[in-house]
């Protein structure tokens, strides 16, 4: 029934602002998208447990771990790509909002992995919100 | 706790708003135009909300029944514009099954002021019912059955047109060729639709009733019930029986039938009405004949109704209606209906479940929790992906934080006590759901209550679970995790550090043939060297000379290369998948038969033995990047290697996964062809189309393709066959004769082995029952012979009648 189960799988408000292109290609691509944005990850958490927990909901193509781009260490989150949208959307529906390595984490629908991503943002080499965190965060130093 | 669900919401209408951000989303959506409603979305809204008191947007005072009549009335009011609109919507909203008095309600209000406008939903009902119907939507046809049924009870209907549409299902009972799969699924449809009108019926049919009931009586006495065994979660009938559904049923109707039809568990929103519904017109609802007997419908499959609590297991403020009482039915049947329905948003789906109308002081959070495991345990497949229910327990923990938790840790202890009667793929569901339940949890459990069971031998039912499930849970988190949450008491039971196990750089490695050319191969991975200079490096280990002219690879060159590759790229799966991607060509040129797949399991196996969810990621890599094939895995899983492996839960992981592999291949290749024939077809008719032309030559070559393919799957199918039938044979021969455990080292081939292995053959006859039942005639050829053991035949007498 078309009326439910819509919300676990929209596109959320955030866009990445760097992507290049316009905005309604961007909206395309997020609606076709197979591969997620997985952030709020434990700077320790690696790539086999974020496939042991992903591989529940669909078979996952690959994972793109988010790294400093100063150390080339994890920097709390990644990408995963699935081979169907299906298996996407059934990874927004129940792997979103649950816990790995005791941290609530969050995926989004990202419309596509380029190279470059993969790194932080932040000035320091991680992610800008690292960086404007006050409260001490022990998963993500 | 309220178990009234209409006061409960009442009073915690203002709590519930702020959490269920489900609901919060879709009100918003309602007013999101910057305001502006159209008359259709206002009429969605209300339509599919009448009767939830929690919606800020619900019209009428603070009852069900006035909210019902304020939309009666609403909807009335704009018949004479959005007649076709109202009935869409109503036949979307008919479809919600644990609403369906409240739909009734409405339609019998529209019905007592304008029948006309109901006459026509009623055909459009019918239609929509025969398209279900021709379309093989099993649980749509059985849900509106029922809709129907109940609308006897609002005056909307008259009780003979719907006797005539049982009646017209029940004579599929006496066809001689319908497979019992079909007539089950229309007596189901019968049998769980007449606790909503069984009462009305009696008063007014009473002959009709009775002549109905007296036909399915004499189907349910003559069912054949042989797959039973097959689809029973545990093998012993002792605490809980294990029914098929339609005899469970059958046995609550007849309990409700000397109750004189009268049950306490189906709210009735319409008794109120009653007086309005007195001049109502009856309308007769168009007579609905289930298609004729097609061989490509695939009919819902047999079930058994699974149960884990008694009166017993709950809190003494509460009943659990019987196992035989209607009332214990309709609960159920009601969480399993809004589970179906709301699959697809797991808080949504939590917070339907806990707001179920109860009459009754019935154990709700218990009775969810066995619905939810009864799903999840359900064979051969779960309806739903195993982490949805998985995630909807967490939910259900979220919003009930002091009873269910303490529910689910009382259930996982009972599942516990009886695992040693439970089919192993249960135990591997609930091992899986278990330790990811856990992973949300911090690991917090009473460990040291299983303390017993780490002094058992290995294949011990309980012993295996709790080692399965610490592996799960390492493979959620990691070693050193698992080493600290872990009580002395079960140190042992603690899995292996996944580390690498790579005998090039070992103590024996200097007495080691291969070790000079793995450490030169080593390096050059590590100078990121071209594959041709790794290819020219393990000329050093010579080929020998197979006569002929041909040549035969040395193994140890295809070992060392594997084992070496797989030891540089240890550090992550990306860095395994980036070291097979980079030398695949050297795979493609070392790899070359059957034998050589082989020696890459085995090395693969040799270097990552202790992490086990690398073998099973990477054999699935070497799988769809072509260095291994499906039937090189099927007999590497039963080959001598395996054999201390054989029943640790990956390798059937592996096992199962390469099969799906295989069919979503072969089902891929059908759908093409199905459409290049169609395509092929239409341009015969319309020759103006050269564009897309299908000649009849790619047409044969894409059968050609399938038909290999299929030739392929099926090979692979009896391999895995015969191997069960050589491995389950040597065992029962033994047992025959009575030699027991007299080799060394042979204690695997205990009862308990027995078990696990003939656990997965069951299972993968079941899983695989649409694949490898069109072959039954040729595999009882090729592997029975007047000798077999009875535990064979035994099998297969129950395999095949498990779809007629």
């Amino acid at each position: 029934m078309a009326y439910f189960g819509q919300n676990a799988i929209s596109i959320s408000a955030y866009r990445d602002q760097k992507f290049k292109g316009t905005r309604s290609e961007q909206e395309r691509l997020l609606s076709q998208s197979n591969t997620l944005y997985v952030g709020n990850l434990s700077f320790y958490t690696t790539e086999e447990q974020i496939h042991e927990l992903f591989s529940r909901a669909g078979d996952v193509k690959r994972i793109i771990m988010g790294l400093d781009r100063n150390k080339k260490t994890p920097c709390g989150f990644c990408f995963v790509e699935y081979y169907t949208r299906a298996d996407a959307e059934n990874c927004m529906r129940y792997i979103n909002g649950t816990r790995l390595d005791d941290r609530l984490i969050r995926t989004d629908w990202d419309a596509g992995f380029i190279e470059g991503r993969q790194y932080g943002r932040g000035k320091s080499g991680g992610q800008v919100r690292d960086e404007y965190r006050k409260e001490f965060d022990p998963g993500r130093q | 706790m309220s178990h009234n669900r209409y006061n409960q919401n009442f009073y915690n209408r203002k709590r519930r708003h702020t959490e269920e951000s489900g609901h919060d989303e879709e009100n918003k959506r309602f007013r999101s135009d910057g305001g502006h409603v159209s008359l259709e979305e206002e009429l969605e809204t209300y339509l599919y909300r009448v009767g939830e008191l929690n919606d800020k947007n619900r019209i009428g005072g603070y009852s069900v029944e006035s909210n019902i009549e304020a939309t009666a009335n609403f909807v009335l009011d704009q018949i004479s514009q959005k007649q076709k609109e109202i009935i869409d919507i109503l036949l979307e909203c008919a479809r919600l099954p644990e609403k369906l008095t409240i739909y009734s309600t409405l339609l019998g209000l529209l019905n007592s002021k304008n029948p006309d406008f109901v006459e026509e939903a009623m055909d459009s009902l019918a239609t929509s019912l025969r398209n279900y119907l021709n379309q093989a939507q099993f649980s749509a046809v059985h849900i509106l059955i029922r809709f129907i049924s109940d609308l006897i009870n609002v005056k909307v209907l008259s009780p003979k047109s719907v006797l005539n549409i049982y009646e017209k299902m029940v004579d599929l009972t006496h066809e001689q060729s319908s497979p019992q799969v079909r007539t089950d699924f229309y007596v189901y449809c019968i049998l769980s639709s007449i606790p909503w009108n069984g009462r009305i019926l009696y008063e007014q049919h009473g002959p009709e009733l009775d002549e109905i009931l007296d036909n399915i009586k004499s189907y349910i006495e003559n069912r054949t019930k042989d797959h039973l065994p097959l689809l029973k979660v545990w093998s012993i009938d002792d605490p809980h029986p294990q029914e098929d559904y339609l005899d469970c049923l059958w046995i609550q109707i007849k309990k409700l039938e000397e109750n004189d039809w009268k049950e306490s568990q189906i709210i009735r929103p319409y008794v109120s009405f009653e007086a309005s519904f007195k001049n109502s017109t009856l309308h007769d609802f168009p007579l609905i004949i289930p298609p004729e007997y097609n061989p490509q419908t695939l009919y819902p499959l047999p079930r058994v109704v699974f149960r884990m609590f008694d009166y017993t297991d709950v809190p003494e403020e509460f009943i659990l209606p019987g196992c035989h009482s209607i009332e214990r039915f309709l609960v159920e049947e009601q969480l399993h209906s809004v589970v179906n329905t709301y699959y697809l948003d797991r808080k949504q789906c939590a917070n339907r479940l806990i707001q179920l109308p109860l009459t009754n002081r019935i154990p709700l959070n218990y009775m969810i929790v066995e619905v939810i495991f009864a799903q999840l345990f359900s064979l051969p497949r779960p309806a739903h992906l195993e982490i949805f229910y998985g995630s909807l327990l967490l939910e259900l923990c979220k919003l009930q934080p002091n009873y269910m938790p303490i529910v689910l840790a009382q259930a996982t202890e009972l599942l516990f006590e009886r695992i040693e009667n439970m089919k192993t793929v249960c135990v591997e569901r609930f091992s899986n759901w278990f330790s990811y339940h856990l992973s949300n949890f911090q690991f917090k459990w009473s460990w040291d209550d299983w303390k017993d069971c780490a002094n058992e031998s290995l294949e011990a039912p309980k012993n295996k679970f709790l080692r399965e499930t610490l592996i799960r849970c390492m493979r959620l988190s990691y070693h050193q995790r698992i080493v600290d949450f872990i009580p002395e008491s079960i140190n042992s039971l603690v899995p292996e550090n996944p580390k690498p196990a790579y005998k090039y750089v070992s103590d024996e490695a200097a007495d080691l043939e291969g070790t000079p050319v793995a450490n030169r191969l080593l390096e050059l991975f590590k100078e990121r060297a071209i594959p041709e200079d790794v290819f020219s490096a393990l000329r050093d280990i010579p080929d020998s000379d197979a006569g002929g002219g041909e040549v035969e690879i040395n193994p140890l060159k295809i070992e060392v290369f594997t084992a070496t590759l797989l030891f540089f790229g240890s550090k992550s799966f990306s860095h395994a998948f980036a070291a097979l991607a980079k030398y695949h060509m050297i795979f493609k040129m070392i790899v070359d038969s059957e034998k050589s797949q082989l020696i890459v399991l085995q090395s693969l196996h040799d270097v990552w033995k202790n992490h086990r969810q690398m073998i099973v990621v990477l054999v699935d890599k070497m799988l769809k990047t072509q260095i291994v094939e499906c039937s090189t895995i099927a007999k590497w899983v039963f080959s001598e290697q395996m054999r201390n492996d054989f029943t640790f839960f990956y390798v059937w992981e592996i096992m199962h996964s390469s099969i799906n592999r295989m069919n979503k291949q072969v089902e891929k290749l059908r759908l093409e062809y199905q459409n290049l024939n169609e395509k092929y077809k239409k341009s015969d008719l319309a020759s103006e189309s050269v564009q897309d032309e299908i000649t009849e030559e790619e047409l044969e070559d894409k059968l050609t393709t399938l038909n290999t393919l299929k030739e392929q799957q099926k090979k692979l199918f009896f391999i895995i066959i015969e191997n069960f039938f050589a491995v389950l044979s040597d065992y029962l021969i033994k047992v025959e004769i009575k030699i027991e455990n007299v080799e060394q080292g042979e204690t695997f081939k205990s009862p308990n082995w027995f078990k696990w292995v003939s656990d997965r053959f069951e299972d993968f006859l079941l899983t695989h029952n649409e694949e490898i039942l069109p072959y039954l005639n040729e595999i009882k050829t090729q592997f029975f012979t007047s000798n077999t053991n009875k535990y064979f035949t035994n099998l297969f007498k129950m395999y095949s009648s498990f779809k007629e």
